[in-house]
């Protein structure tokens, strides 16, 4: 590896100190730093060549100019600027290699130095064009030329300064001392030299470096001059358009590298890109262009392009590319594999979202239906409990915890058997589910059992429960439904002493009870049959059990089983039935019997359930016949009185009219004029009669209203014309006897009333007629009032001699008067009050009396405001 | 000046001849019939203004009589006064008839209640 040399410091010049020392650091120095003699590139050497040519030219030239100021003559002026100008020339000659050139060059350089050293005879300061020569000639950096000017300097300052030191120093002491003034212009020469060399080599130095990093970057780099043209191209540029390094020198980049579109077009714009680059100096960024090869092929390449400068002034430019085919596929593939990856990726991220939404699902089905379970585990009305196959409880719903008072916490995991079990049965257990595991079969399982269990709190209960075993997977695991039966058991011992006690009810009931089912297609099955059957028909008790068709078919009399069977057919329907009929007893005697059926519908069977009760009724039935008989002979006798009624009624009314009517017309002289007598006596017949229609209207009514013949006739009717009316009828009776006879109506007494008008007017006529008859003197008041929101009332009140508190007993009973006689003293039939009192009553009514002797009597009648129907009885 | 006229239904004699007695003093014509088909062949004959018809009649009912007043549109303006024993019957009657009488009948009763019914009179 080369070494680098660091660069000689400015500081380090020589003219110092010892030159031995200094030759041995310089020699030390120039062992590392020897040039190597590598050429310069062409176009460096053209332009460096062209400059020393111009400058010997100038001295070609020059030095005849020099020569004739120096006092030379024309001719030898010129010959030595001839010499000059053939080197100058030689130096140019084409198709000769550079070392040729530039030794000529060179040569003549040293020429003219040589020339003008003798032209100025020898002018010590002349010496000085020497150096300034050899270091114009170390520009060649190369050995050849360089040597040759040094072997010539050597050569003309020992040979000709030795031998004609005036034509070379015009020194008086170089003539004394040539070879001094040789050796210290060798030295000095040779420093000059060494200068020379070093700085030869590091030019050299630094364009290896430069060198290097262009031949070992893996950018390919190229140089372009001002016309586009290529002027160098790195090792890595020419492998990789496919041209050696120097084949492509001065062509222009276009034709060959055309930088050009992706597509394949050729654009001049990345071109132009490069020309704006070198027009305008400005650096370009990165991009990417298509770069062909010497083979046609193409490749991406990616590209940076600089400009190059030298002294502010934009010279070229350098384009440092990098091949970035494979960089792209590698790219493409990545991208392809990203994107296969990413599609792959999704795919099954696709799927793994569809995966986990499934057992998302499936978990959440799973949860639910677990909670389902333990809903309706935990909602069953029995103890759901687990048990494993060690026999320790491992589930254990609400209900459990109810039934047996263990909370689940307090019982998960614990041992079954001790418990729950209770101590009797704790053996059983265990030795049962050993055998079933061993055995796989128990036989307690999977039925229902009846045992007895241990609560809590150490009391025993019985218990229904069903156990079933269940494998999940490689263990077993027990699961129990339990029922607490204690309220059934007790229930069942409550049922059975119900029953128990029905039947003795039944028993001791002489009536025969029973029930039976009828189904849907009309079967009659004896559910209940009481022993009373047996001494009811006469028949044994298993005749009817084994037939229910017995009774129906032989035992009901012939006459009735129609009936019965209609009856039957009513309760088949579902309807409640009741019949008499007779039965023939099993001796021959016909008893009558009341069967009562009622109807139950038995859902769960789909059938009917009949109660029924069959009482003898054989007294009853002759009571009622007797009683019918009698009925109908009164009924016959009610009618044959009213018959009667209605005759005497009118034939007793027919006469009387007549003796009546004639009478009043012998009155009003129709028969012509009456004497006195004869008009008394007509007035009396007429009076008598009158009394005697109202004895028979009476008796008449009393007839009636006993027999229940009477009848209301109900009307709306204004009360208040109802007292008008029988005031004005007996306002005259009063006013004979000088009475006052008054009425008041209260006004919150309804306009109009509901009853019957005629017998209303009968009951009011009756007691101010009675009171106008009973009082002397003073009045009579009648009063029409409502006493309370349900009643209204008259109220007839005198001012007669009163009635005494015994007679107040009986004096509304007919036929009977105050003292207690029938007398005609005061006339009347003592049907009246009677009438009254049951006319009163037939409308709903009531009839008070208020009296004490001596002041007088009031009489009350409440009658209702909504007056009831009579009944017929 | 017309008397109006009336018409007596009463199967007893005597009956009839009270009433006669009383409507003649209230100024009516008066004319008697015994018998209920009879009545029913003078209605359709005759405009009584007052009809006194005994509910009790042999073979044809007071009530058939009755009815066949009222249905008759000649007959429209006529008063009818019931006569009858029964307090009953009277009572149910009440609403057909114009006067119902409960037997025995006073005559002066009669006579006045005539007067009441009688049209008034057509000036001439």
């Amino acid at each position: 590896m080369e070494q680098v040399p660091t660069p000689h410091s400015g500081s380090q010049r020589f003219g110092s100190s010892s030159l031995t020392a200094i030759v041995e650091l310089l020699m030390n120095y120039i062992k590392g730093t020897l040039p190597e003699g590598r050429s310069l590139p062409d176009d460096i050497w053209q332009s460096r060549h062209w400059g020393i040519r111009t400058l010997l030219w100038l001295h070609a030239v020059g030095i005849v100019c020099f020569g004739i100021i120096m006092g030379a003559n024309l001719e030898h002026s010129l010959a030595e600027g001839a010499v000059l100008a053939v080197m100058a020339v030689t130096a140019s000659w084409p198709n000769t290699p550079r070392k040729f050139r530039a030794s000529m060059a060179s040569l003549g350089l040293i020429t003219a130095s040589a020339e003008i050293v003798h032209l100025s005879g020898g002018y010590i300061e002349m010496h000085f064009h020497f150096f300034v020569m050899l270091a114009v000639i170390v520009l060649y950096q190369d050995w050849l030329p360089f040597l040759l000017a040094l072997g010539y300097v050597i050569i003309h300052h020992g040979v000709i300064g030795v031998l004609d030191p005036g034509s070379v120093y015009n020194h008086p002491d170089a003539f004394a001392h040539p070879w001094k003034w040789a050796t210290i212009h060798g030295v000095f020469v040779l420093a000059a030299s060494i200068a020379g060399i070093v700085s030869w080599r590091l030019n050299e130095v630094l364009r290896a470096r430069n060198e290097l990093i262009l031949n070992s970057t893996g950018e390919g780099i190229i140089g372009l001059n001002l016309q586009n043209k290529v002027i160098f191209m790195n090792p890595a540029a020419a492998k990789m358009i496919g041209y050696g390094v120097d084949e492509l020198k001065d062509q222009p980049l276009q034709s060959i590298l055309q930088p050009g579109k992706m597509d394949g077009a050729p654009i001049s714009e990345n071109e132009d890109q490069i020309q704006t680059l070198i027009q305008e100096g400005t650096d370009q960024p990165i991009v990417e262009g298509e770069f062909w090869r010497k083979d046609g092929a193409s490749f991406l390449a990616e590209y940076i392009s600089t400009p190059i400068r030298e002294g502010g002034v934009v010279v070229g430019a350098v384009v440092a590319f990098k091949d970035i085919t494979e960089r792209k596929q590698a790219q493409a593939a990545l991208q392809k594999a990203k994107d296969e990856l990413e599609i792959r990726v999704a795919e099954r991220t696709a799927e793994l979202n569809e995966m986990n939404e499934r057992l998302r699902f499936e978990l959440t089905e799973r949860r639910r239906a677990e909670e389902r379970t333990r809903l309706i585990i935990n909602t069953a009305l029995d103890a759901v409990i687990t048990m494993d196959a060690a026999g320790l409880i491992t589930d254990w719903n609400t209900q459990a915890e109810a039934i047996f008072g263990w909370s689940y916490q307090e019982i998960i995991g614990r041992c079954l058997s001790d418990t729950i079990i209770p101590d009797q049965y704790r053996e059983a257990h265990q030795r049962g589910l050993k055998h079933f595991l061993a055995m796989g079969e128990g036989p307690m399982l999977n039925k229902r059992v009846e045992t007895m269990a241990l609560h809590r709190d150490g009391r025993e209960f019985p218990i229904e429960l069903s156990i079933s075993p269940l494998r999940l997977g490689e263990n077993i695991i027990f699961s129990a439904f339990v029922r607490d039966i204690t309220r059934r058991k007790q229930d069942e011992a409550a049922l059975r002493q119900s029953e128990q006690r029905f039947r003795q009810v039944v028993s001791s009931i002489s009536d025969h009870i029973y029930v039976t089912e009828v189904t849907e297609n009309g079967h009659h099955i004896n559910l209940y049959l009481s022993p009373h059957i047996e001494p009811l028909t006469g028949y044994p008790f298993d005749k009817f059990l084994a037939d229910w068709s017995f009774w129906p078919s032989i035992v009901i009399h012939p006459d009735d089983r129609a009936a019965a069977a209609a009856q039957a057919a009513r309760l088949a329907r579902g309807q409640n039935s009741e019949m008499e009929y007779r039965l023939i007893r099993a001796n021959g005697d016909i008893i009558w019997v009341r069967d009562s059926g009622r109807v139950e519908k038995d859902a769960a069977r789909r059938s009917l359930i009949v109660y029924g009760l069959v009482t003898d009724i054989t007294e009853r039935k002759q009571a009622e016949a007797a009683l019918a008989l009698a009925r109908d002979q009164a009924l016959e006798a009610n009618r044959l009185k009213t018959e009667l009624l209605a005759k005497v009624s009118h034939e007793l009314r027919t006469p009387l009219g007549a003796i009546l009517g004639f009478a009043e017309l012998l009155e009003v002289n129709t028969y012509g004029p009456l004497s006195e007598k004869q008009r008394q006596v007509t007035t009396k017949i007429i009076n008598s009669t009158h009394y005697l229609t109202t004895l028979v209207n009476e008796l008449l009514d009393q007839a009636q209203l006993e027999a229940g013949r009477l009848k209301l006739n109900v009307h709306s009717f204004a009360p208040a014309n109802l007292v008008d009316d029988t005031l004005t009828k007996l306002s005259v009776l009063a006013r004979t006897k000088g009475l006052s006879l008054t009425s008041d109506i209260a006004t919150d007494v309804p306009a109009t009333l509901f009853g019957d008008a005629a017998r209303l007017q009968q009951i009011l006529v009756n007691l101010v007629s009675n009171a106008i008859k009973f009082t002397q003197r003073g009045g009579v008041r009648v009063k029409l009032y409502c006493p309370d929101a349900d009643y209204w009332a008259l109220r007839v009140s005198d001012t007669g001699p009163g009635i005494p508190a015994e007679a107040q007993t009986y004096i509304f009973e007919p036929f009977r008067q105050v003292d207690g006689s029938i007398t005609r003293a005061h006339a009347g039939t003592g049907l009246g009050l009677s009438i009254v009192k049951q006319l009163t009553t037939l409308m709903g009514g009531e009839i008070t009396l208020e009296s004490k002797v001596g002041q007088g009597s009031t009489f009350t009648v409440y009658l209702p405001l909504q007056p009831i129907q009579e009944k017929i009885s | 000046m017309k008397n109006p006229s009336a018409l007596i239904i009463e199967d007893d004699p005597n009956q009839a001849i009270i009433f006669a007695e009383a409507l003649r003093m209230a100024e009516f014509e008066i004319e008697i019939v015994h018998d209920g088909q009879d009545a029913l062949t003078r209605l359709a004959v005759i405009t009584p203004a007052v009809v006194i018809l005994d509910l009790h009649l042999p073979r044809i009912s007071g009530q058939t009589i009755l009815q066949q007043i009222r249905a008759d549109e000649r007959l429209t303006g006529t008063r009818v006064m019931l006569t009858t024993a029964d307090a009953h019957r009277a009572e149910s009657l009440r609403g057909e008839a114009d006067l119902v009488l409960l037997k025995p009948i006073s005559f002066y009763q009669l006579r006045d209640l005539a007067k009441r019914l009688r049209p008034p009179d057509i000036v001439g």
